[in-house]
């Protein structure tokens, strides 16, 4: 669709934040983006957005720490191949060890850098419907709309308390 | 919720428990009665030693249980929590056993010649510790003690509850004050619960085994024990929301955060096992390392340790890495069964192989027969207490914070 309009409200209130999200939901409107200087438990719930991705890295990185730390092990234990107060040289007993800290460590790099890829982070350019007020003391609704449902978007947006409303360029 | 609303609530809840409790009150105390004569027959019998290991078992399961609950009440109030305020009187009400399991310990005294190895074979070095007298007069002191210390501190909080739900003026819940002696009390009832409760782990368990030493025994039980109590809190919780219609109370949020607690103290008490193991392992000393091989390699104990490692630690861990199954009390009660019948077991496998020298598991009528005994102990200690205390901390103030904003964070997004 190319006569695709977007619509950026402003809100001072969390109140005013949540009843707009209501009824943009309701009325089946797509929200792209909500900005908030603080995080919103409610505002994910309202829009019940599905589960972030970022747990399938933690898992991956987890996953493949075990496999990482028994690898180390049972590897740099061959090429020694000490033995130590009469123990088998692959011995499963500190193997554990070393896989828990290697899975811990691995699921927390993943986990770091499933957060970064899904924010699309860092970004170097700041788009230009940003406000920079979202940082600091204004909510924001991103809003994808038809160009001729244009004018209810905006005033479902101005009613439910927005400061302002604006096309986003 | 207005405050005369939630003494409203509570009395209806008490009132439940009133009628519904007159058929499990006489069940209980059957079993405690059966429990008993089986235990006295058969200490009369030859099978006297087996009937003792089941005694202690059950003895150092219930009281660390006790103990444990207390020890969640005393947390509470350290730390100012506020989500864990309706489920305080379900912690408090295993702290009831406690004067029972003082009378249980010196019951332990009649049964001294079979429970401890070192009164027949006595170990060269140790004898100054490992005597009669000096056991039992120790430990019935730290037992007295601890005891005493978690009577104050629950009849302390229980007892304002009554006064407050007796005033029963709308007014008079938000006065409240924060209790000072409970404030006082509650983190020296933490550093006695460490020690005593290591004192009855080394006393009670390790020196059934003199030869054999283990210096991080005593934080190894003392937090399984608390493990133990916070699925015996979870059963409890499940089991009374649906019973006494405490829904507006008890809610998802909860369990969820029990369930959270349940985990870390799940990978807390396998993580104490994992240490004591490893380093056993390294050290391969045959005085330490013959308590491990007896457990794990040798019939007909190993098939337990397995069962043990599988359903306290590694099945818990699993299924309470999942979000939402946390919040599903009937699931919860289900798992917090299996943690407490897991951890029953885990007593069982610390305490019978150094004692019994049969081929099969000791693990039959008698066992089961002692254990129901002390289960319906416990059941009625709670019941009853539950009975004579309001269901819910009416005289908290902090209950009342924490309900205030979970009833504004609703009405947020009911709006």
């Amino acid at each position: 669709m190319i006569d695709n309009d977007r619509l950026i409200g402003i809100f001072a209130y969390r109140d005013c934040l949540q009843a707009a999200l209501k009824v943009l939901r309701e009325k089946g409107v797509d929200i792209q983006a909500v900005y908030s200087p603080v995080p919103l438990h409610e505002v994910e719930e309202t829009l019940s957005a599905k589960p972030s991705s970022v747990r399938y890295f933690t898992l991956t990185g987890a996953l493949l720490g075990i496999v990482a730390g028994i690898f180390l092990s049972v590897y740099t234990s061959l090429q020694w191949k000490f033995i130590v107060g009469g123990k088998p040289i692959v011995s499963y007993v500190p193997m554990v060890i070393v896989a828990f800290e290697f899975c811990i460590l691995l699921a927390i790099v993943f986990n770091l850098l499933g957060m970064l890829i899904n924010s699309r982070l860092p970004r170097f350019s700041i788009p230009t419907h940003y406000d920079t007020r979202f940082t600091g003391d204004r909510f924001g609704i991103l809003v994808q709309c038809a160009e001729s449902e244009r004018e209810t978007v905006a005033a479902i947006l101005k009613k439910s308390g927005a400061e302002e409303v604006r096309h986003a360029t | 919720m207005r405050p005369d609303e939630i003494i409203q609530a509570s009395l209806q809840a008490g009132s439940q428990i009133e009628k519904r409790s007159r058929l499990l009150l006489v069940i209980f105390f059957c079993m405690t009665l059966l429990g008993a004569a089986v235990f006295l027959s058969t200490i009369a019998g030859p099978q006297a030693a087996r009937a003792w290991q089941a005694y202690l078992v059950n003895f150092v399961f219930w009281t660390g249980l006790s103990f444990g609950a207390v020890l969640f009440v005393a947390i509470m109030n350290m730390t100012s929590a506020r989500w864990s305020r309706p489920i305080k009187r379900f912690a408090e009400a295993p702290g009831a056993f406690l004067p029972i399991a003082c009378v249980l310990f010196i019951v332990l005294y009649f049964g001294r010649e079979h429970i401890f190895p070192w009164i027949h074979e006595p170990v060269a070095g140790k004898q100054l510790w490992l005597n009669v007298r000096f056991l039992f007069i120790r430990d019935g002191a730290g037992l007295a003690l601890l005891t005493a210390l978690s009577l104050v501190l629950l009849y302390q909080s229980a007892s304002a509850d009554r006064k407050a739900a007796l005033r029963s003026s709308p007014g008079s819940l938000i006065e409240g004050k924060r209790p000072k002696l409970q404030a006082a009390l509650s983190p020296a009832f933490g550093i006695v619960y460490a020690i005593v409760l290591s004192l009855i782990a080394i006393d009670l368990i390790m020196s059934l085994d003199p030869h054999w030493v283990s210096t991080l025994f005593g934080a190894y039980y003392f937090m399984g024990s608390f493990y133990t109590a916070l699925a015996a809190l979870m059963v409890l919780c499940g089991i009374s929301l649906s019973a006494y219609g405490l829904q507006d109370f008890i809610m998802p949020r909860q369990f969820h955060d029990l369930g959270k607690l349940l985990l870390g103290f799940c990978v807390v008490t396998g993580d104490f096992f994992y240490s004591q193991f490893l380093v056993i392992w390294y050290g391969n000393l045959p005085e330490e390392a013959q308590y491990v091989i007896l457990r794990v390699r040798n019939t007909p104990w190993q098939l337990l340790a397995w069962t043990v490692l599988i359903v306290c630690f590694a099945l818990p861990f699993v299924i309470l890495l999942n979000r939402k199954i946390k919040m599903k009390p009937r699931a919860m009660v289900m798992l917090g069964i299996i943690i407490l019948i897991g951890m029953w077991l885990e007593r069982l496998l610390l305490i019978a192989p150094s004692l019994w020298k049969g081929e099969q598991l000791p693990l039959g009528m008698i066992e089961l027969s002692i254990s129901a005994g002390f289960l319906g102990a416990m059941a009625l200690c709670v019941l009853l207490f539950l009975r004579q205390f309001p269901i819910l901390p009416l005289s908290d103030p902090l209950f009342l914070e924490m309900l205030q904003a979970s009833h504004e964070q609703s009405r947020e997004t009911a709006a």
